[in-house]
């Protein structure tokens, strides 16, 4: 592992005033979360400070009680548990990359970013910052929130990734042309399994390259 | 239905029986005071070490043997005069290069050179905690005080050497001894350590006070 290179882009681009850090003996974490009725959403960046680790990370989770229906289709309500990562590590897959936590079957979804220089790998971080804001907002409608989450979790600045959010697409469309992009058992995506992963709204804007 | 009991227990004390001979040879490879537990954990780290992917490896290509580092991490505990410090530090695992240094037959079937191999610590202080205060980037102790700063990253790399080569830096105990560049360079020299390692570990450092 070389010397630290830690990587420090969320806190540039976060609203200041939601913005924890927590430094542990062997961690950094910067953190925005927001929660309210069970429904709770974390955007955080994680920086190990003793071996060559990172990642930043957009989870969701919904929680409901047990035996409650929702009112719209008499269907017993779900926990809902999504995530999406772009990360690496010294263990595992390590390669640099994202992941996909699917609500179905709890499918994993891996894209791997071939190639990278480290000044291209901070580029597709913010391009993952950049398609955060469209996951969040999803939330939003989807959770019937009325809270401004855009101005809740970024700052002005965050306007400025979207060269990085095309820039981070066109490494995700290449990555499927090179078999990158795998299900957990190692098979790579076909495009008929492609056309059924962007029927997910919520891993759609990470798949929605120009062709 | 499953009739199974898992039982636990407390880490109870075992006995091991060996002979007087091999109780003898065991003891001869302690390292300062070390209990026969430490030494023969100590040995299965060893042996871990070398079979492990993982961990600092000699790479030949012709007459060059270069050295790929494993960097390992570690918190020290650390008093001076101003304050007590935690501090977490990441570094080259040298466990290869020592017992390299130890044992002249297995040197010898890693190459036919008798030139000792260079090497280096590349110590880095990543994390500082003050007292019992919240966990800091080192930068905050180097602006406030660049001395202390320095005393506690030399404090660090005196005891990985002498834990690493099972030697005793005697010469740098007192707090002055630890900024005296020829103090180092005599203990260098005289435990026949890396002179790379003295360049690029303590003299580049003194010379940033």
């Amino acid at each position: 592992m070389p010397r630290s290179s830690n990587i420090y882009i969320l806190p540039g681009y976060a609203n200041p005033e939601h913005l924890e850090n927590v430094r542990s003996e062997t961690e950094h974490i910067s953190k925005v979360t927001w929660g309210r009725d069970g429904h709770q959403i974390e955007l955080s960046e994680t920086n190990s400070l003793v071996e060559d680790k990172y990642s930043l990370n957009l989870s969701s989770a919904q929680y409901v009680v047990e035996g409650f229906k929702t009112p719209e289709s008499e269907e017993m309500a779900q926990n809902i548990n999504r995530q999406a990562m772009i990360h690496h590590h010294p263990r595992g897959h390590q390669e640099k990359h994202l992941q996909f936590k699917l609500r179905k079957e709890n499918e994993v979804i891996r894209i791997t970013l071939e190639n990278l220089s480290s000044d291209d790998y901070q580029r597709c971080i913010k391009g993952f910052l950049s398609v955060s804001q469209k996951i969040i907002e999803l939330e939003r409608t989807e959770g019937n929130i009325l809270a401004n989450l855009q101005e809740f979790f970024f700052n002005e600045r965050v306007s400025e990734l979207d060269v990085d959010r095309r820039f981070l697409l066109g490494h995700i469309k290449q990555a499927y042309r090179n078999d990158a992009i795998r299900l957990d058992n190692g098979e790579p995506v076909t495009s008929e399994k492609l056309q059924e992963l962007k029927s997910e709204i919520h891993l759609l804007p990470f798949l929605d390259w120009e062709d | 239905m499953n009739d199974k009991t898992i039982e636990v227990t407390s880490n109870k004390i075992t006995s091991l029986r060996v002979t007087q001979k091999t109780k003898k040879m065991l003891e001869a490879l302690a390292i300062k005071k070390e209990t026969h537990e430490d030494i023969i954990l100590r040995l299965i780290k060893m042996a871990k070490n070398l079979s492990d992917e993982n961990g600092s490896k000699l790479i030949e290509r012709g007459n060059v043997t270069g050295t790929k580092y494993e960097r390992i991490h570690r918190t020290f505990k650390i008093k001076t005069e101003k304050a007590n410090y935690s501090v977490v530090c990441t570094y080259n695992d040298l466990i290869l290069l020592s017992m390299l240094r130890a044992n002249k037959r297995l040197k010898g079937y890693i190459s036919n050179r008798n030139k000792e191999f260079d090497w280096e610590v590349d110590l880095e202080i990543v994390n500082v905690r003050i007292e019992e205060g919240k966990w800091e980037e080192p930068i905050n102790l180097k602006s406030k005080d660049r001395k202390e700063y320095l005393l506690i990253y030399l404090v660090v790399l005196k005891d990985i050497l002498e834990e690493t080569f099972d030697i005793n830096i005697y010469e740098i105990t007192a707090l002055n001894d630890y900024f005296e560049r020829d103090k180092w360079e005599r203990a260098y020299k005289e435990n026949n350590l890396s002179l790379e390692s003295f360049h690029s570990d303590v003299q580049k450092k003194l010379r940033e006070i």
